[in-house]
């Protein structure tokens, strides 16, 4: 039923048209599945409601593929659902095996996004009754499980990674504390009075940065990309099974997590992928090999994200409560076409249910195929010497800044800009400051909401089953690289290194 | 070395002056103990002592006359990179005088000299090319709103968008 419908020739169409506008959208800086949701919902009015809604899943699968394109290319995150695709991506673009990078990418969202839509298919009501035993503490809980792959991303030190995230953290408070409505660090001016908005922060820190430490490095002289990579045209090069066969049980891990996490109203993709990418941390005999360039570093956050697409989707359809931002601006689309959305939509239009569920497996598929050549496309453009490149990457995320709404946007983006670039100069990672800003904004409410139900009973807190088992997991996280470094014989064994490729 | 350290300093101070600010953080009957300033004191103690420590590590070197090579790449031609930085700001600071276009045009051409790109001929076409694809993609695509100015370069703006 939901396959023929999507087959139907004007909603293949439509299905079609958003993937390759969500693949655009998350490529672009600044702009992302969500942005792109907002920006086409009011094009679906004229549509018919399947037409609409696989338009509009379409637009969220492509969307949350196309951030690693230039995430593994320039190190610029499309999307924030890619940014730890860049820890892995790029290093590997670097060592000239762009290709792979881009072939690992395109399969594993494949199959995170077909596992995710899969198990929306046939767990959605009961995974959606699950999630509504989650309260503040389990939101509290799963946040700093997120954080705890901190200590594992730390570069030359850890202590100098543990404060990347703590100064990520504190960004997230600047603006208005969500429980008192209080100003925090706003120090009067209009454009911290919103808070940092995450999108600029991200572009800075990894694009425009990007930017400034190959000018530092004299780049622009030798012709940059184009001089180093001439010899290597970038081609999407699918992995082999062997070298998928040794991280199967990564990829399933971060397809399960990356599902559950779809599934937690209010936690999207992006959680996603930095909570996958932390788990394959975690498991992994040789996680020191993270952020250099491996398989698995690329794999993890790519099925994560994809697969939070389809858990997303199942609070939306169940219960009438989004997943994640984009399926709240998805909302819209039920409004606009009379729709009733909650707990008896199920019920009520099976059909349109059904092909929404075929839309989301379908929207994988074509992406799969679509990749091939929008990633041939945006290859052409290493081929272009660094400062024009350098010119247009500035000039691209300057704007996608913007158009968030104001200049303040792009203000933010230069500062981080600056900020990101003395942070990698001196060996401050950024991307568990990136980790702080997406999952600050969840765990303060969720510790202090917490705390205040429980009338500051911090045991009564900690000792509820679900915070416990993801707190002990976060110890065990934090834990591990030192404990492999205090027990490893040999120097420097144990820690991972991230830093410039130089 | 020295770089590292003037950052650490920055990084502690900063973070003393934000704990002190947090803690003028008007405080509501129902929430004295978990107050607007509870989790971003935490956070700065925690980052207080971290920078501490590193404070601590940079200055016994230097007390000891063992200055270590820094084994991050140093910066060539910092006055480039410097004016790169400037003029990123001044685009930022610009666009709301002069609007999307103008601006841009003339920041990525400031941006191409300062990148030693030499004929002029591609300096400005690479500027008016980049800035049409920005344009197209934004605006006529995306319907996206971008600053257009103020007095006769928001006029001007008016024609394109």
């Amino acid at each position: 039923m939901g396959f023929y419908s999507c087959f139907q020739p004007g909603n293949f169409l439509a299905l079609a048209g958003g993937t390759i506008a969500g693949i655009v959208a998350g490529a672009i800086p600044g702009l992302d599945c969500s942005v792109a949701t907002a920006l086409f919902l009011t094009l679906t009015y004229n549509m018919t409601p399947p037409q609409a809604f696989v338009f509009l899943a379409g637009i969220y699968c492509g969307g949350v593929y196309g951030g690693q394109i230039p995430a593994i290319l320039f190190r610029v995150p499309g999307a924030s659902e890619a940014v730890m695709t860049t820890l892995d991506g790029y290093p590997m673009a670097q060592k000239g095996q762009a290709g792979k990078a881009l072939g690992v990418g395109l399969l594993c969202s494949l199959l995170g996004g077909l596992f995710g839509t899969m198990i929306l298919i046939l767990l959605a009501p009961p995974l959606a009754d699950l999630a509504l035993e989650f309260g503040p503490a389990e939101y509290f809980g799963l946040s700093v499980l997120g954080l705890s792959c901190i200590s594992s991303l730390g570069a030359r030190s850890q202590i100098k990674a543990i404060i990347s995230g703590l100064l990520g953290l504190l960004f997230a408070t600047v603006g208005l504390d969500q429980i008192t409505g209080m100003q925090r660090f706003t120090f009067g001016t209009g454009m911290l009075q919103g808070g940092i908005n995450f999108i600029p922060a991200v572009i800075g820190l990894f694009a425009a940065a990007e930017v400034y430490n190959q000018i530092s490095l004299k780049r622009y002289e030798i012709g940059g990309v184009r001089d180093e990579k001439k010899s290597n045209k970038v081609k999407v090069k699918l992995p082999s099974f062997s070298e998928l066969w040794p991280i199967k049980w990564s990829m399933l891990r971060s397809a399960i997590v990356g599902t559950w996490i779809g599934i937690l109203p209010g936690v999207g993709a992006t959680t996603a992928a930095i909570v996958g990418y932390a788990q394959a941390v975690r498991f992994s005999k040789h996680p020191e090999k993270f952020g250099t360039g491996i398989i698995e570093g690329i794999a993890a956050p790519e099925t994560a994200n994809n697969a939070a697409t389809g858990g997303a989707m199942v609070p939306l359809l169940a219960l009438g409560i989004p997943g994640s931002a984009t399926t709240a601006i998805m909302i819209g689309a039920f409004y606009l076409h009379g729709l009733q959305i909650g707990p008896m939509f199920l019920q009520q239009n099976k059909p349109l249910a059904y092909t929404i569920f075929a839309a989301m497996a379908l929207a994988n598929v074509i992406f799969f195929v679509l990749g091939f050549f929008a990633i041939k496309a945006f290859a052409k453009v290493l081929e272009l010497r660094y400062p024009y490149l350098a010119a247009n990457i500035l000039a691209f995320c300057a704007v996608g800044a913007t158009a968030l709404g104001d200049v303040y946007g792009m203000k933010m983006m230069f500062i981080f800009a600056i900020l990101g670039f003395f942070m990698e100069k001196y060996g401050f990672p950024v991307a568990p400051m990136v980790l702080g800003l997406v999952l600050g904004p969840i765990a303060e409410p969720g510790l202090r909401r917490a705390l205040l139900i429980a009338d500051y009973d911090v045991w009564l807190v900690l000792t509820r089953p679900i915070t416990a088992f993801f707190l002990i997991l976060s110890i065990f996280s934090l834990l591990t690289p030192v404990l492999r470094n205090l027990f490893s014989r040999r120097k420097g064994n144990g820690m991972m290194d991230i830093k410039r490729q130089d | 070395m020295r770089g590292e350290l003037i950052f650490n300093i920055v990084l502690f101070a900063v973070s003393l002056f934000l704990y002190y600010v947090a803690g003028t953080f008007r405080q509501f009957a129902p929430y004295t103990k978990l107050g607007p300033g509870f989790w971003p004191k935490g956070i700065l103690l925690g980052i207080i002592f971290l920078s501490g420590i590193l404070l601590f590590k940079n200055i016994i070197p230097l007390v000891k006359h063992e200055v270590k090579k820094s084994s991050t790449g140093s910066v060539q031609e910092p006055y480039r990179l410097f004016l790169v930085i400037v003029v990123s700001f001044a685009y930022a600071f610009g666009m709301g005088i002069f609007g999307f276009i103008l601006s841009t045009i003339v920041f990525q051409i400031v941006l191409l000299y300062l990148l030693k790109v030499k004929r002029v001929f591609l300096i400005i076409f690479v500027s008016l090319l980049n800035t049409a694809m920005l344009y197209v993609l934004f605006i006529v695509a995306l319907n996206m709103l971008l600053p257009p100015g103020v007095g006769i370069f928001r006029t001007i703006s008016l024609f394109f968008y």
